[in-house]
């Protein structure tokens, strides 16, 4: 039954590929290696392309993913560049069931002309955990699937895959010609000439105790101050995506041995600039005393730890915040005065996977001709935001992307215009208040309202 | 002069006095004595609202304790959904299976308060959160009630009292109980409107104006809106017209201040949906109406006694009143007979007579604010204040003036009823302050009379005087250092978060309820029922949103009944009581491990009783072992095979909890329990909290019948 729906799937790639060759035949890959590191949750793959161009004036370059995958793709040229990735316009009509990306190459790439690339591929909930639903103190067995070949829309000379596990303990794994188990390494290939779009389906079956930690919701909030301060505060819907828990929870059990679980979430580890201070750490229902910052060369190690451990499938929310120092991350353009603002995307946590992710950057009142830059696609919307002493509201930019990872965690770039006068706006207002009052006072105590002059005693 | 400002401030009020009296002489006097009267009432002001905030600085901004919560749970639904529907809000996640018609059981003027402080904030962009806004009310709401006694005092004596009256509330132990930072409950400003309510009816009598009865009446519609208390008012005030009438004190102004307010206050306080027509229908609130019906018939008689000859009057006067008792009594039989004037309840019984609720309803007996006050916390909660108040109504009673007489009813009544219940301590507090105000200024200014006095006549008299000021100084600076350190110490835990000191001196918290709470929340499906003994239900539905059965708006006693008696029950037993009540999990609150004493095994004797109240065959003897509630190894059969037992006790026995001591030894009760490695067959553990302070079980599906 596989074998023929492989062979159907096969002729049909094959077929559509003869259908609109004008599209793909653009380059061909030489050889392709790949390596995936399966010891988290996540699926990171790096790839070393070389791929030959068939036309000139070649400055696009496509990867492509079966479109039910989760995935992040961050892509660099042979002197390291990053290079600019996106989804492509036309990708519908590239393939039917795959998402293609382009990449914008640096250079034209004329006929013959060999490119090498690196890319950073980060498959997110390509493991799933089966079974399904585990007892407290069993350990976590993971379903992995994948390509057996590299998707690409271009024909492949010769690839090779190799898979790292997180373990040795293999329940089983799909095995096509040629392919060998290692350990915790299992190789496939070399292939040699795969067509564009072939799908031969990958499953690995084997023990992963790594944390499944997702955020199905993250905010990120930047409040700038230009009095000096950048106030940052993140709200996480923090969710152990991993093997559920069946039966009871024994706290004496876990008291005894907290190591017999090792997939479960005790708590997180975020790295947070140097310079934060002020931390907090909250939830809906008030303070959370169980966190601890430790400082380190680079960062500083912020350690939340939720309010109860984290079993399989059990679900927490709660936010943290700190400050820090404006002067790191504001700079003024020498040349128009305008300001550039740097802050991070992501958050700091490693190995996380994020299905919705939000970004606020609250910027002060009166701040206009506002640009966002980033490396990576995102989608930006505008609000207002009334909060003590505005008048007309601070500009807020929205900014959201589906199913990140720590990848994203990166800088993005906010320039806009500030009249320098505008920062005395809000004390003015105060003392404007203060005066208005005193003024009232003076005038209502020097006036006789009454109609008639007699003495109440 | 200051040395810091929370131990000084009540010596500011004292010490101002001997200023007042100091620059009477001198010419711009007037605007002196205002600015320094201006300066001490912003000192108490600031004072009153900060000496609550120890519980915020020392935890965090939270609401305490239990009512609160709920409080807190219904203003956010306010602010979110709106007046109206807040009104017809029908909670269903709650005494499930019957529900709450919450905003006809409340008052919300608490609720409605906070709102509109949160939407006035909100509209001027200061978006300060609800919960914030909740938390800091009570105290804002105490600086308020301190500015407002200083009016009462000034208006029934002079601006000195006024002053020492509005220091003293602002510190009081017996009111900061109530109205601590997070204790966000209707106390909170029920007391501002209550001697607001007095403030404006001593001043309608005193003027005889009828705007200030009016104002009169607006204050105790705001009470009544706001706590049940307002049953006092309605009662003393009309004690207050008839002492008046008894005293041939009656006067017009009497007569104007008392028909305004009483016509129009129950007109308004019947605007409440929880009180409704009980103006009208409850024997509570018939003194008020006799007493209304009585200063008609007087004025009525006065006026035909300008108009008839004595003889003339005489009969008409006797005919009157005899045909208006004889038609009050008949309504008043007929109304009781036919059940359209309801009999007092229950808690009003127990005011009058102490012994009834312990007797006859143990679900109030069982509160412990509802217990009698012991001597013991009259000086914790007043200090000075008890010696300084019988000096008070001396004060008093040595010139009788028409608000004299009020001052005198106030005290009197406030300090029976604050012997049958303890948390009525409350209603004492400010009238103790007053009265206690009195007699320090009466004091202060007759013996700094005695120091100012030129020398020459007596000597002895002015040694006398220094040495009175100087007793009196020490006794309010020691006034200040207990009520500050009784603030600190006993009511600024927040009681959701327990807190311990460790052997060297640090600080352990104990953070179990809110990380159960938390887990529930989180974790459990929206619709989960949640079995718990009312203590927790209303923390519960509001931290943890969850469907419960019972809270602590203990409504419905055959339903808590029901749920004790599921406590009471063996596990096989209890399983099908449960099932029948839908019941998803149970949390039980377990303080064996950690020493925490008001856990449920040691609540479990009410849970027995009230649910023997309804189930004749739950016998609190059964429990018992020679009538000792005992849980290890002589217990009785029953104790240990109920669920609370086992739901408490659940592999405990496999923990050492100390090193000298055998594994399952309890460190409240100090025993090792008596029946251990027990298995459980209807019911899982869920979810445990790290120090084992709240347990959560799962009860199990019914078995397959196939």
């Amino acid at each position: 039954m596989k074998i023929i729906n492989i062979v159907f799937l096969f002729l049909v790639v094959v077929g559509l590929a003869l259908s609109n060759p004008h599209h793909h035949n653009t380059w061909v890959n030489q050889d392709v290696q790949r390596s995936i590191d399966l010891t988290t949750q996540l699926s990171k793959q790096i790839l070393s392309v070389k791929a030959k161009s068939l036309v000139d004036n070649n400055k696009n370059y496509q990867i492509s993913f079966d479109n039910t995958y989760h995935v992040s793709v961050q892509a660099f040229d042979d002197k390291n560049n990053e290079l600019k990735v996106h989804l492509s316009p036309n990708s519908i009509n590239i393939k039917e069931g795959f998402n293609t990306f382009d990449i914008e190459l640096n250079n034209k790439y004329k006929i013959n002309e060999v490119l090498s690339l690196k890319l950073k591929v980060t498959l997110m909930s390509q493991m799933k955990p089966y079974p399904v639903e585990i007892k407290q103190g069993q350990t976590q067995l993971v379903l992995y699937n994948d390509n057996h070949y590299f998707t690409s829309p271009y024909k492949t000379e010769t690839q090779k895959t190799t898979v790292k596990l997180a373990s040795g303990k293999v329940e089983s794994f799909s095995e096509i010609k040629p392919s060998s188990l290692k350990t915790n390494t299992i190789v496939y290939g070399p292939f040699s000439n795969v067509e564009a779009f072939t799908v031969s389906p990958m499953r690995i079956h084997f023990e992963n105790s790594a944390h499944f930690m997702v955020l199905t919701q993250l905010k990120k909030e930047y409040e700038v101050s230009h009095w000096g301060n950048l106030a940052v505060e993140t709200s996480y819907y923090l969710e152990n995506q991993g093997a559920h828990l069946k039966g009871p929870f024994s706290r004496l059990d876990y008291q005894r041995n907290p190591g017999a679980n090792p997939s479960h979430i005790s708590e997180i580890n975020e790295a947070v600039p140097l310079s934060a201070a002020d931390f907090y750490y909250r939830d809906s229902i008030g303070n959370i005393s169980t966190s601890v910052y430790q400082y380190q060369s680079n960062r500083i190690n912020f350690k939340i730890t939720p309010r109860f451990p984290l079993m399989g499938g059990w679900k927490n929310n709660f936010y943290t915040g700190y400050n820090l120092p404006i002067q790191n991350f504001l700079s003024v353009d020498s040349a128009d005065g305008s300001y550039h603002l740097n802050v991070t995307f992501g958050v700091g946590i490693d190995n996380i996977y994020v299905e919705d992710h939000q970004v606020k950057i609250i910027l002060p009142e009166g701040a206009t001709d506002i640009k966002v830059k980033s490396p990576f696609p995102v989608t930006e919307t505008r609000e207002i935001r009334k909060t003590y002493l505005d008048t007309v509201g601070r500009p807020v930019i929205v900014l959201n992307v589906r199913d990140t990872s720590f990848e994203n965690y990166r800088y993005i770039q906010v320039t806009y215009n500030l009249s320098s006068l505008s920062i005395f706006h809000e004390p003015l207002l105060v003392i404007g208040a203060v005066f208005t009052f005193c003024l009232f006072i003076m005038f209502y105590s020097r006036f006789d309202l009454s109609i008639n002059k007699s003495k109440v005693n | 002069m200051k040395k810091s400002e929370k131990s000084s401030t009540a010596t500011v009020g004292a010490s101002s006095n001997v200023q007042v009296e100091a620059i009477k002489e001198t010419p711009n006097k007037d605007n002196q004595e205002f600015l320094i009267k201006v300066l001490i009432l912003s000192v108490i002001y600031v004072l009153a609202f900060s000496t609550r905030l120890f519980s915020v600085l020392r935890y965090e901004s939270v609401i305490h304790e239990f009512d609160p919560y709920f409080n807190y749970r219904s203003t956010i639904h306010l602010v979110k959904e709106g007046f109206y529907s807040f009104l017809n809000w029908f909670d269903e996640r709650s005494w499930y299976p019957l529900g709450r018609i919450v905003g006809g059981t409340i008052y919300p003027g608490l609720m409605a308060t906070a709102s509109v402080v949160h939407w006035a904030l909100n509209s001027l962009n200061l978006t300060v959160d609800i919960r914030n806004v909740c938390v800091l009310l009570s105290p804002w709401f105490a600086s308020n009630t301190a500015m407002v006694t200083y009016k009462f005092a000034k208006e029934i004596r002079d601006t000195q009292t006024g002053l020492v009256a509005a220091a003293m509330i602002a510190i009081v132990p017996g009111y900061i109980s109530r109205s601590v930072a997070g204790s966000f409950d209707n106390e909170g400003i029920a007391i501002f409107a209550l001697i607001f309510t007095y403030y404006c009816w001593i001043k309608a009598v005193n003027t005889g104006s009828l705007m200030w009865a009016a104002i009169c009446s607006l204050a105790y519609f705001y009470m009544a809106s706001a706590w049940g208390g307002y049953v006092f008012i309605i009662n003393l005030i009309p004690l207050h017209a008839f002492f008046l009438l008894l005293t041939g004190r009656y006067s017009h102004r009497l007569y104007i201040a008392y028909s305004t307010m009483f016509v129009m206050g129950t007109i308004l306080s019947m605007q409440i949906n929880f009180i409704s027509f009980q103006p009208v229908q409850s024997s509570e609130h018939l003194a008020a109406i006799g007493i209304f019906g009585l200063l008609q018939l007087f004025a009525g008689l006065q006026w035909f006694k300008s108009h008839l000859t004595n003889e003339a009057f005489k009969k008409l006067q006797r005919f009157a009143i005899l045909s208006v008792l004889s038609i009050a009594g008949a309504i008043l039989v007929i109304g009781t007979a036919t059940g359209y004037i309801s009999p007092f309840n229950g808690r009003f019984y127990s005011l009058l007579d102490p012994t009834y609720a312990r007797d006859n309803i143990p679900i109030i007996a069982s509160v412990s604010e509802h217990q009698p006050t012991t001597w013991a916390s009259y000086f914790f909660d007043l200090h000075i204040l008890v010696f300084l108040f019988p000096a008070g109504l001396y004060f008093c009673f040595r010139k009788l003036t028409d608000s004299n007489i009020f001052l005198i009813l106030y005290g009197v009544t406030s300090i029976y009823f604050s012997g049958v219940m303890v948390r009525l301590m409350l209603v004492l507090a400010p009238v103790a302050c007053v009265l206690a105000a009195v007699a320090v200024s009466a004091t202060l200014t007759t013996y700094m009379k005695k120091l100012k006095a030129p020398s020459s006549d007596q000597n002895n008299t002015k040694e006398s005087g220094g040495v009175m000021v100087a007793v009196l100084t020490v006794l309010l600076i020691l006034y200040a250092f207990h009520c500050t350190w009784v603030t600190s110490e006993a009511y600024s835990s927040p009681s959701i978060v327990l807190s311990a000191k460790q052997g060297d001196g640090s600080r352990v918290i104990f953070d179990d309820f809110r990380e159960a709470y938390r887990w529930i929340g989180q974790n459990t499906a929206d619709d989960a029922r949640i079995m718990s003994w009312w203590d927790y239900g209303y923390q519960l539905s509001a931290m943890a949103n969850r469907t419960i059965l019972v809270d602590n708006n203990t409504w419905n006693n055959s339903h808590i009944a029901q749920v004790g008696k599921a406590f009471a029950s063996s596990e096989e037993d209890a399983y099908y009581q449960m099932k029948a009540l839908d019941v998803d999990y149970v949390l039980v609150i377990f303080g064996g491990l950690t020493g925490y004493s008001s856990d449920d095994i040691n609540k479990f004797l009410w849970m027995v009783r009230i649910g023997g109240s309804c189930d004749p065959t739950l016998k609190e003897e059964d429990y018992l072992t020679d009538k000792q509630y005992r849980i290890d190894k002589g217990a009785s059969p029953t104790m240990l095979n109920s669920l609370i037992y086992k739901l408490s006790y659940y592999r405990f026995s496999e923990v050492h909890t100390d090193y000298q001591r055998p594994a399952g030894f309890d460190r409240v009760r100090g025993v090792e329990i008596g029946y251990k490695g027990f298995d459980l067959t209807y019911l899982e553990e869920a979810f445990t909290s790290v120090h084992w302070l709240v347990r959560v079980y799962r009860v199990k599906d019914f078995e397959n019948r196939a």
